[in-house]
């Protein structure tokens, strides 16, 4: 990312205290968001996130796997983001390391609940081929092809509409009844069971800059943030998830605050995501 | 500069094609010949020697050289031709790069600072080198440049600092030497730094545009880095201290959001005529921030697919008005 002069970082810093953003925006408004499915045939689900000038790519691929002996009912679901070189240079090789890890871990926590899978956005359960022998296990990838801010709204976004896209192959199942040991499973090529994704949170990250938080901050803005807090809230308006980044403490009413600032324009978001969701699907079915 | 972003629908998707089908249409209008074939003879006037067709650049060593129409994205026709005499021709593709000429104003950020010396970029091969002795010191005395200058040329511009500055000579390595002698080029505060393709700004008389209506300056750089900022007199030498004392009580020196307001617009038109491939120009610029507010646009609005269609089937409108002038005065 290019250094910002002493002038520009006050520029910005004035304009998010004067509600007029560099482009035009107020605080809380995002910046037009395209979403494309299908992007990658290969993967049982996928899409593309534009949100202004950060572009990211989110696939699901679906494959066979066996239970934990601990949830012998539940599938299993894997999120895990990479950054691309092309996004930025210090992202070749290894320097993307610590924010892909970062934002795999924000991921998670907002959409896999708890550690006893409780509150998972998924429901896991629908996933289960054969108790205790067979189930689905989801592996989510997430790529960040172009970042200019804001990559953990986007991502979140993107593996929403990832999921609504993904098709599960149906399987039949027939047990060999004289070895207990493995069935035999059989994968259609034809059949698919959609996903349901009204229950899937969004994530809507509020950047602090000054005294005032903005939504969907640009990479100049985040340069003059104190501290960011994502708020992962789902359709209902319930919070799904939270984490903060930034070294500067927040006050705890500033906290809620700032929720309460994420659950009124989420629903904003969800609104147009869904929207965009349908009309994809209107396109594929064409 | 990044391409803009938006979804289109079919509605917008058709105005636009048809508006940039008349911008292609007009735009050889005025040499009156829509396509070069081998053998042609094009007329050329006398402003650059370069040709551009369809994103691709003909440098012809001829006397004349029409130049004009915007670029249409990557590829397209090359026209090759070997005449006789003077006439060559290379073709490549349209570069993004800026191609410098001593006398060009250009807008840099300060990446290094070196002895006696600071580098900046400017979208070329190479950093641009801005020498101590080729600035004027903080006390406006003219004086040999000492030790205690050097240490001291942190105080005159930092890191990631923007400045303008007037391209002096090249070096032998070829890099650029610039300078920035007079008081209307050096450090560029409040505002923001937009960056375009070079060769969307074409040389003129003026680079330094100061709208009074908006009490905003507008620089545009030869290559292709727009300043859009807050106006500031032309600067005493003291204000230098002033203006490190008033940055750190802040809320009271934000700009004023009616200037803010100006620099948002003009900025936003600036990125929409660069993503539309548009030569930049002030009063492109200008009017096409009159039109957003004539027609009651909101700023961020002007990012949006509605408002790139308008201000393309504007341009064609003008075009052809134009076109339509000159035939009407023969």
């Amino acid at each position: 990312m290019v250094g910002l002069s002493e002038g520009e970082k006050h520029f910005i810093r004035g304009g998010i205290a004067q509600d007029l953003r560099a482009d035009g925006r107020t605080r809380l408004q995002f910046r037009p968001v395209i979403v494309e499915t299908g992007v990658i045939p290969q993967a049982n689900g996928s899409a593309r996130v534009r949100l202004g000038a950060t572009e990211v790519i989110a696939s699901v691929k679906a494959e066979l796997g066996k239970p934990t002996v601990l949830h012998p009912d539940k599938g299993k679901v894997s999120i895990y983001v990479d950054c691309s070189p092309t996004a930025a240079p210090i992202f070749e090789g290894r320097g993307s390391e610590d924010l892909s890890a970062e934002l795999s871990v924000a991921l998670q926590r907002c959409l896999l609940g708890g550690k006893s899978g409780a509150g998972a956005a998924i429901d896991l359960s629908s996933l289960i081929v054969l108790e205790g022998k067979a189930c689905w296990d989801l592996y989510v990838d997430g790529l960040v092809v172009s970042s200019d801010g804001n990559l953990v709204d986007a991502l979140a976004a993107a593996i929403k509409v990832a999921l609504s896209d993904t098709g599960i192959p149906k399987v039949n199942v027939s047990l060999n009844a004289e070895t207990d040991g493995e069935p035999e499973v059989d994968v259609s090529d034809e059949e698919f069971l959609q996903f349901d994704t009204s229950s899937v949170p969004v994530i809507v990250t509020l950047t602090k800059v000054g005294k005032h938080y903005i939504v969907d901050a640009t990479s100049e803005e985040e340069s003059q943030m104190s501290s960011a807090l994502s708020v992962s809230v789902n359709r209902r308006g319930q919070i799904c998830g939270l984490t903060k980044r930034g070294g500067t403490g927040l006050d705890p009413t500033i906290i809620f605050d700032m929720i309460s600032v994420a659950k009124h324009v989420s629903q904003r978001f969800i609104s147009l995501l869904d929207s965009e969701i349908a009309a994809a699907e209107v396109v594929a079915d064409e | 500069m990044r391409d803009l972003h938006f979804p289109l629908n079919q509605t917008q998707r058709v105005r636009l094609e048809a508006a940039l089908h008349e911008l292609q249409t007009l735009a050889p209008a005025a040499a009156s010949a829509a396509s070069v074939t081998v053998a042609d003879s094009i007329p050329v006037n006398q402003e650059d020697n370069i040709l551009k067709i369809f994103g691709c650049v003909c440098v012809f060593r001829v006397q004349r050289a029409w130049c004009g129409g915007s670029r249409w994205g990557g590829g397209g026709d090359t026209v090759r031709r070997r005449g006789a005499g003077q006439q060559a021709c290379l073709c490549a593709d349209a570069p993004a790069r800026y191609k410098p000429e001593v006398g060009d104003i250009i807008v840099g950020r300060v990446i290094e600072i070196a002895p006696k010396r600071w580098r900046l970029e400017i979208n070329f091969t190479q950093d641009a080198v801005l020498m101590l002795s080729s600035m004027n010191l903080p006390d406006g005395i003219q004086r040999r440049r000492t030790a205690v200058d050097e240490l001291n040329m942190r105080s005159i511009f930092e890191e990631n600092d923007v400045v303008c500055a007037e391209v002096r000579g090249f070096q032998h390595d070829g890099s650029l030497h610039l300078q920035a002698r007079s008081q209307k080029y050096g450090k560029l505060q409040r505002g923001q730094l937009l960056t375009v393709p070079a060769y969307l700004v074409k040389r003129r008389k003026q680079h330094f545009h100061h709208l009074e209506q908006y009490d905003v300056d507008l620089i545009l750089g030869c290559n292709g880095f727009i300043w859009v900022g807050q106006h500031v007199l032309v600067r005493e030498n003291t204000e230098l201290k002033e203006d490190q004392h008033k940055l750190s009580d802040e809320v009271d020196t934000f700009t004023s959001i009616e200037t803010r307001k100006h620099i948002c617009r003009l900025a936003n038109a600036v990125r929409v005529l660069s993503a539309l491939g548009f030569i930049l120009t002030i009063e492109l610029i200008i009017q096409t921030a009159e039109a957003s507010l004539s027609s009651n646009v909101e700023i961020n609005a002007m990012l949006g697919a509605e408002f790139y269609v308008q201000t393309a089937e504007r341009e064609a409108r003008r075009r052809a008005d134009l076109v339509r002038k000159k035939n009407g005065a023969r």
